[in-house]
């Protein structure tokens, strides 16, 4: 076949170095995956007053949102209470939440904060 | 460019659309993926990037797109079916130039990243970060797919070659 002169390339069927190509695409591929999936899960929270939706967040950066007599902070991809002016202080206690369905609720100031599912799709509107 | 390779390349490119038109009418291979297809149209891009070039193969790539886009009633497709085209393009021309792989293997890589290529449009148009979650079902076919576009190519170039090159 390469009678031509200046024809390096010699087509076949099967090499060995096919394994390794084959065995990396999936590799990088695997890795890829999991670092666009993995994120995904609570990756946006919604707070609710006294039982309607108020708001929805994206939980992939920065924001303090002054609600009520509630300071609720986000920070790499999770969600807390800074500052309640509630006596019992409990939302304060609850800590950062990150996960698909955990809940904050402030009971005095009627608030609650609840994780998105993963499998849950967004809205649109 | 030679007379005889602008024949050549027009014949590559007749011969691309006429395998997607009646890819475009023949059902699904695979009815739980409906969007997944042989892409024997390929054989050809594969051709025409190792018997003319880069250039050359972009060219035909990007035609062959637009066209079958413009005739499949969704000119949308246009960007996906570019996306992947270009991607699986310049990764088998890596690939050529390394010069260390058999055609089908190759060419299974280009499926797969054909596929990475759509999707990555598909998020990056919708949005949704979670389309990737079709990538794994999606790729899986396409290496397949790709395999049997290489083995196809491997013996075209076969019986070809030296009638292609003079």
């Amino acid at each position: 076949m390469s009678r031509n002169k200046d024809r390096q390339t010699e087509y076949t069927l099967f090499r060995v170095w096919d394994v390794v190509v084959i065995v990396l695409v999936l590799a990088l591929l695997a890795a890829a995956l999991y670092m666009i999936l993995a994120p995904t899960q609570g990756r946006s929270a919604e707070i609710y007053v006294d039982g309607t939706l108020v708001a929805t967040v994206r939980l992939d950066h920065q924001e303090r949102i002054d609600l009520l007599g509630l300071t609720v902070v986000v920070e790499e991809g999770s969600i807390h209470v800074e500052d309640a002016d509630c006596p019992d202080k409990i939302c304060e206690r609850m800590g950062k939440i990150s996960k698909a369905g955990e809940t904050i609720i402030c009971l005095p100031n009627r608030v609650v904060i609840k994780i998105l599912g993963k499998g849950e799709v967004e809205a649109i509107t | 460019m030679t007379a005889r390779k602008v024949t050549g390349l027009a014949s590559l490119l007749a011969v691309a659309l006429l395998l997607g038109f009646i890819e475009n009418i023949l059902p699904p291979v695979m009815p739980l993926l409906p969007y997944a297809r042989l892409g024997l149209g390929n054989v050809a891009i594969l051709l025409c990037l190792m018997w003319y070039g880069l250039p050359a193969a972009g060219i035909i790539l990007a035609l062959k797109c637009v066209i079958l886009g413009l005739f499949s009633g969704a000119p949308v497709m246009i960007l996906y079916s570019l996306g992947g085209g270009v991607l699986s393009l310049l990764v088998m021309f890596a690939l050529l130039k390394l010069n260390k792989n058999g055609l089908p293997a190759l060419s299974a890589v280009g499926g797969v990243m054909h596929n990475v290529g759509q999707v990555l449009v598909a998020m990056l148009v919708t949005m949704t970060p979670s389309f990737a979650v079709v990538l794994v079902y999606l790729s899986l076919f396409g290496a397949t797919a790709g395999a049997l576009t290489g083995v196809i190519a491997f013996f075209i170039h076969r019986i070809l070659c030296n009638k292609v090159k003079e």
